[in-house]
């Protein structure tokens, strides 16, 4: 039963999940050579690969990288921030809860991109607009699965509280905000994936400005694809290494559990 | 002026269960003397994690008072521990971190805590694994962490509610003999809830048996076999199969 | 008797059963869900009617309720609607049509597994929109792009959840099947189908929602008909009130997929998810 093949060594894995990316670049980069698509608008593999590399070396493309980074950052703290508080407060009281809970289940609904064109005229379509919207985005998973978390937490817990008199500060480092979080890492994880898409959908659909979304977009008004697909790469990797790293956080904190892997 | 340190009086609680009224303790009266081992023995079901939530102050009774030293209890007491039925860690914490807990809001410094908790640990032998997580433990380990816990404040008087009831029968021969050793070092008062008759004869200086529907005060017995017991002799047996008769009268008449 | 009653009773709450809790789901009296929404439409009312703020920026309801009326009149918003819903239809089946087989795939085939799986989880975390600008060099505004991205959008909670529904069937249960030498039939029938069903619409579920708000996105940003296009006429004209009235469609329509899907799903779980 627990025979190990060879696509089970780490070398095998690797090998295999490079494999049918390189292939389909070989294939692409073939057939670009033949002639078979058109060359102005298939770029080939070797013509994104220049593309990156003069990306790499161009102080623009960082500045711009630079600056959605950093709007991300602002965005997605301050949706973290509203949704840890509104989060907890609605998962402690069955009050907040009964009055808000429908009208935010229901609000979860409407799709986050809706928000755009009110924004952009009640906030502005500037920085302010943009970092609006990132929060909103950022904020929902976080207060839906604190809230979650919270409700969550055990009786059964919870009475060590009362047993051994367990004060306000104790109480919440010790009982409330560990037995919620795997919620709330769930919720920050989210958001902060949210986050990066809404960054770049705010760069598209607000007034342009600096950043990587405007770049790209710049990139396809001249049917550029070897940098546009160089830039998607980019963004690709922000949220790759945004998720692995903060799986990362997650699986840390959450070591006590019993379907830790080690 | 008091040779007791627990007194019940007239105590009774019952539950709506299925929008039905289950009353499962009534009229219980009890004392308990200082330093003294009693074992609590009842069938399923029959009132004694109810008894022993009344005590700890996590419950309050519908009638009757509860008096810890002369004084009636208000909500949980720092001169009286629980040790659950589940060993009730917090998964989240390590070990040590669990112990600690029960010294949380105590003028201890966190030193102190540590030193404290470590030396409960030790006392269980558990030692090399203050810095595990609950899931790395056996069921025979988190218990025994759950009665290092439960000694590290030290109570004045230390429920146990059926603490060995999930372990096999040689780790709970052992923890029997190392809550014993404690007891002796401590001088802690015990009450011990057990449906494990054996148990509660070996260990105890006193039997109070609770009968069901609802659960109220049956017999108390004195056991006054010379320590140490030893699980295998006669007279012990004599004593186990007096209660268990006892036990399958109540059965029978309920 | 002194000290008991004054004494608050405790009431142990049911334990956890493990299920998650739906934020809305805990109100206790009938009505009060309705008291949030009824004060913010008293505060919009107030607003207007005292121009508290100037009705170009926030419009009266009745304004937005004649802008709804107007845009159904004139057939803008039921033509738009057809294009968008057809549009959802469209993508969604191609995303389904995708991500189970591949979900599938993943599940069985540990080899396939490992050659594609870390190209699609790789495709999975590009920010989808960053996917706009790509596909627009190569199509145009077309109908493809929007078609591919939905799908897209489709294919990752469908693909995602079949893999692991399979993988979750526990192992005991297959054994059952060998033990009571099941046709194969029979175990599709009567274990692999009734154990995986309701993972798999939840994947279906998450999947439809994701699209409609995808469809939005790819609207408002390279289309030139659907909802997502009138709502960004809407702001470049600055009628809010239409801007509002669309939106609340948008919404609304979000809302009743999801919240039909979560009933099916219910019903799905009461069915089969007893046997999980
Ligand atoms: N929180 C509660 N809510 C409702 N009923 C309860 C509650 N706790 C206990 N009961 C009821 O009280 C009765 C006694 O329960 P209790 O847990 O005290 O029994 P027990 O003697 O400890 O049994 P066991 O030996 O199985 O642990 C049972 O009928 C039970 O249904
Ligand atoms: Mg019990």
């Amino acid at each position: 039963m627990n025979t190990r093949h060879w696509h089970d060594t780490r070398l095998g894995t690797l090998g295999l999940g490079l494999a049918f990316p390189a292939v389909l670049a070989l294939v692409w980069q073939v057939v670009a050579n033949k002639g078979i698509i058109d060359p102005s608008v298939w770029a080939s593999p070797w013509r994104v690969a220049l593309a990156v590399s003069s990306q790499v070396q161009d102080p623009q493309f960082w500045a711009d990288l630079g600056a959605s980074l950093w709007r991300d950052a602002q965005g997605t703290a301050l949706g973290i921030l509203f949704g840890l508080t509104a989060g907890l407060a609605l998962g402690r009281s069955a009050l907040l809860r009964a009055y808000f809970g429908p009208t935010l289940d229901a609000g979860k609904a409407v799709p986050l991109f809706t928000w755009v064109p009110l924004l952009s005229v009640w906030v502005g379509s500037g920085e302010g607009g943009k970092i609006t919207f990132i929060a909103i985005a950022a904020s929902i998973p976080v207060l839906f699965n604190t809230a979650e978390g919270v409700l969550s937490l055990e009786p059964r817990h919870l009475e060590l509280v009362r047993l051994y008199h367990l004060g306000l500060i104790t109480r919440i480092r010790r009982v409330v905000l560990p037995g919620a979080g795997p919620g709330i890492l769930r919720g920050v994880h989210q958001a902060v994936l949210y986050g990066w898409l809404a960054t770049i959908g705010a760069e598209f659909l607000f007034e342009a400005g600096n950043g990587i979304g405007t770049n790209i977009m710049g990139a396809r008004d001249l049917y550029a694809l070897d940098v546009v697909i160089a830039d998607m790469m980019a963004i690709g990797l922000v949220g790759v290494v945004l998720d692995l790293s903060f799986g990362h956080v997650e699986r840390y904190l959450l070591r006590w559990r019993e379907d830790h892997r080690t | 002026m008091t040779q007791e340190i627990l007194r019940l009086n007239a105590v009774s609680k019952s539950f709506i269960v299925n929008g039905r009224k289950v009353e499962a303790l009534s009229g219980i009266d009890l004392t308990l003397r200082p330093g003294e081992f009693t074992a609590l023995v009842g069938a399923s079901g029959c009132g004694k994690s109810t008894l022993l939530r009344l005590i700890a102050g996590l419950d309050t009774p519908d009638a009757g008072q509860i008096l810890l030293d002369g004084v009636p209890i208000n909500g949980a007491s720092r001169s009286c521990g629980l040790i659950f039925q589940d060993h009730r860690l917090l998964p989240w914490l390590s070990v040590v971190q669990n112990i600690e807990l029960a010294l949380a809001g105590t003028k201890y410094a966190a030193a102190a805590r540590r030193a404290l908790a470590l030396a409960s640990l030790e006392l269980v032998g558990l030692t090399d694994f203050a810095g595990a997580f609950p899931r790395q433990l056996s069921g025979g380990m988190a218990q025994r962490v759950a009665l290092a816990r439960g000694f590290v404040n030290r109570p004045r008087l230390l429920l146990l509610d059926e603490p060995f009831s999930a372990l096999d029968s040689l780790t709970r021969a052992r923890l029997q003999t190392e809550l014993l050793r404690i007891w002796a070092h401590e001088g802690t008062s015990m009450l011990l809830v057990t449906h494990d008759v054996e148990e509660a004869v070996l260990l105890a200086d006193r039997v109070i048996v609770l009968a069901p529907n609802p659960g109220r005060l049956n017999i108390a017995l004195d056991i006054d076999l010379p320590r140490p017991r030893l699980r295998s002799s006669a007279e012990l047996a004599a004593v186990k199969a007096e209660i268990l008769h006892w036990l399958d009268d109540l059965a029978a008449a309920a | 008797m002194s000290g008991v009653a004054d004494r608050q009773v405790i009431v142990l709450p049911a334990r956890s059963n493990g299920q998650p809790y739906a934020v809305g789901q805990a109100w206790p009296r009938r009505l009060r869900f309705a008291a949030v929404p009824v004060l913010l439409f008293l505060l919009w009312q107030t607003s207007a009617s005292f121009k508290l703020i100037p009705l170009l920026i926030l419009p009266s309801p009745l304004q937005v309720w004649q802008a709804f009326l107007a845009a159904g009149a004139s057939g803008t918003l039921t033509t738009a609607l057809e294009v968008s819903l057809r549009r959802l239809a469209l993508g969604y089946v191609f995303g389904v049509a995708l991500g189970l087989p591949l979900g599938l795939l993943f599940a069985i085939s540990p080899v396939i597994r490992k050659l594609i799986a870390p190209s699609f989880w790789f495709i999975v975390r590009v920010p989808l929109l960053a996917w706009i600008p790509f596909l627009m060099v190569l199509f145009g505004l077309g109908e493809a792009l929007k078609l591919i991205i939905i799908a897209k959008a489709v294919m990752t909670p469908v693909t995602i959840n079949t893999e692991r529904a399979i993988h979750g069937i526990p192992a005991g249960w297959r054994e059952l099947g060998r033990l009571y030498r099941l046709s194969p039939w029979v175990t599709l029938r009567r274990i692999l189908f009734p154990a995986t069903i309701l993972p798999v619409f939840t994947g279906l579920r998450l999947g439809l929602v994701q699209a409609w708000a995808v469809l939005v996105a790819v609207e408002l940003l390279a289309s030139s008909n659907g909802i997502g296009f009138q709502l960004t006429m809407a702001r470049q004209l600055f009628q809010l009130d239409t801007m509002l009235a669309l939106m609340a469609v948008v919404g609304v329509i979000g809302f009743l997929l999801d919240r039909v899907l979560a009933l099916a799903e219910r019903r799905i779980g009461r069915r089969f998810g007893g046997a999980v």
